[in-house]
């Protein structure tokens, strides 16, 4: 048997037993308006993604996500700079950061409905849950460097070879395991967070009209389209960010 | 003439500098001597620029280009011996040197898969690869066997000024220096 066909036996057979328990389940249930079937939601799928309205959502869904995202880590490892290289700054920002992290993300997202306009605030959500996890990760990887390593690389290194020589391989293996983290929170803030701010277009703003008309089939089609385009782009992140780091094996 | 003046340092209440001075020819072979811990790595550290006590002066180094060989080797492991020296110089002068010094089979072999003696010489080689105007080497002979230490000691000569800090006594023999200074 041939290792591709192993390891799609290997993804193929879970998925389909749990396909089954929730057929075997939707019978028991016997209404779709409680547990539709999958072939119910199946075709809800399908429905979803012949409309220009789906792809319309999902397109701003997955826009919004990687600014989010991005922008998040661009402002978590700024933050880990200056918290790693000044004392003063890590004794100013630290409580800042507790406030980040404990925050519960819906607060976030009612604080801001009041003030922010509505397209923005998953946006700013999703920046919310990826800087702490960012920062941290990076403070943590710019503390632990290797002392000798930085004083051998001031002796033969310009700054910008020692940047890509000594302290990106050092730094980008645990960043990259944790951006891939961060990707999957970043998803699940910003459905959240488009189910309370209703922006004009979004699969958080759909999922809301699907429970309000009580259409349960097409709910839990998104879902399943969330499970799937959130599964794909990890995938895909997760294959360029190994490329990046073979590098450095 | 270079020279180290008002150097005061201490480390943990030990004091292991107290307004002193030293000073070092511009060429030749210097060898540093004395047991652990008086301060011949330090000496070397401000030598370089690496440590600047308040109030030291270092002088007679500037222009110059100052290489080092650390009493570890510390190479990037995820770059090949090659790669390791060539990214302070040209392949061609990084290739030479890691000839010269008997490394012709780990040339493209990953630093962190070479062993001690290996990577000690790919250290070597990277510090001259870099500059032979002033090289301070800190215990360069460690881990190496007989023959490549007198490899090695040959290289070493080659320099403008080299200062070499070692406690083995065989290594003035090897380096016959042109000054000693017992810490």
């Amino acid at each position: 048997m041939s290792a591709i066909l192993r390891k799609l036996i290997k993804i193929c057979v879970p998925i389909a037993v749990y396909i089954l328990i929730w057929q075997l389940l939707s019978m028991l249930v016997g209404s779709s308006l409680l547990l539709p079937s999958p072939k119910t939601t199946f075709d809800a799928a399908i429905g979803i993604l012949s409309s220009a309205s789906g792809w319309r959502a999902i397109l701003a869904t997955v826009i919004r996500i990687f600014i989010g995202f991005l922008a998040g880590c661009a402002i978590g490892i700024a933050l880990a700079v200056l918290t790693a290289s000044f004392k003063t700054m890590n004794w100013i920002l630290s409580p800042l950061r507790t406030l980040i992290k404990t925050t519960p993300i819906t607060s976030f997202a009612l604080i801001l409905l009041v003030s922010v306009v509505s397209n923005a605030v998953p946006v700013i959500v999703a920046m919310i849950v990826v800087v702490p996890m960012i920062w941290r990760t990076t403070e943590e990887s710019i503390l632990g460097l290797d002392k000798k390593l930085s004083e051998m690389a001031d002796v033969f290194l310009t700054p910008w070879k020692k940047l890509i020589h000594v302290i990106l391989p050092q730094i980008l293996p645990q960043l990259f395991a944790t951006a891939s983290t961060a990707l999957g929170f970043a998803w699940k803030a910003v459905i959240t967070a488009e189910i309370l701010s209703l922006p004009v277009h979004g699969v958080g703003r759909q999922m809301q009209y699907d429970k309000y008309y009580y259409d349960i089939p097409s709910l839990f089609a998104w879902t399943i389209l969330i499970i799937l385009l959130s599964v794909l782009v990890e995938s895909v992140l997760r294959l360029l960010l190994r490329k990046a780091g073979k590098r450095y094996d | 003439m270079i020279e180290i003046r008002n150097l005061s340092l201490r480390f943990d209440e030990k004091t292991v500098f107290e307004h002193s001075d030293f000073s070092f020819p511009d060429e030749g072979i210097v060898l540093i001597s004395g047991v652990s811990g008086i301060g011949k790595t330090t000496l070397l550290r401000v030598l370089c620029g690496l440590l600047k006590p308040s109030g030291c002066v270092v002088t007679g180094t500037e222009g110059r280009k100052c290489s080092f060989v650390f009493q570890e080797p510390r190479l990037l492991e995820h770059m090949t011996a090659l790669e390791n020296v060539a990214l302070v110089s040209d392949k061609r002068t990084a290739e030479d040197l890691l000839l010269r010094l008997n490394m012709e089979q780990e040339l493209h072999q990953k630093a962190g898969e070479l062993s001690g003696g290996q990577k000690q010489r790919v250290s070597i080689a990277r510090a001259f690869a870099y500059s032979d105007d002033i090289v301070l080497l800190d215990e360069p002979f460690s881990g190496l066997d007989e023959q490549n230490k007198r490899t090695a000691a040959e290289l070493i000569r080659t320099a403008r000024l080299a200062v070499v800090v070692s406690h083995d006594p065989t290594d003035e023999e090897l380096l016959k220096p042109d000054r000693k200074i017992r810490l």
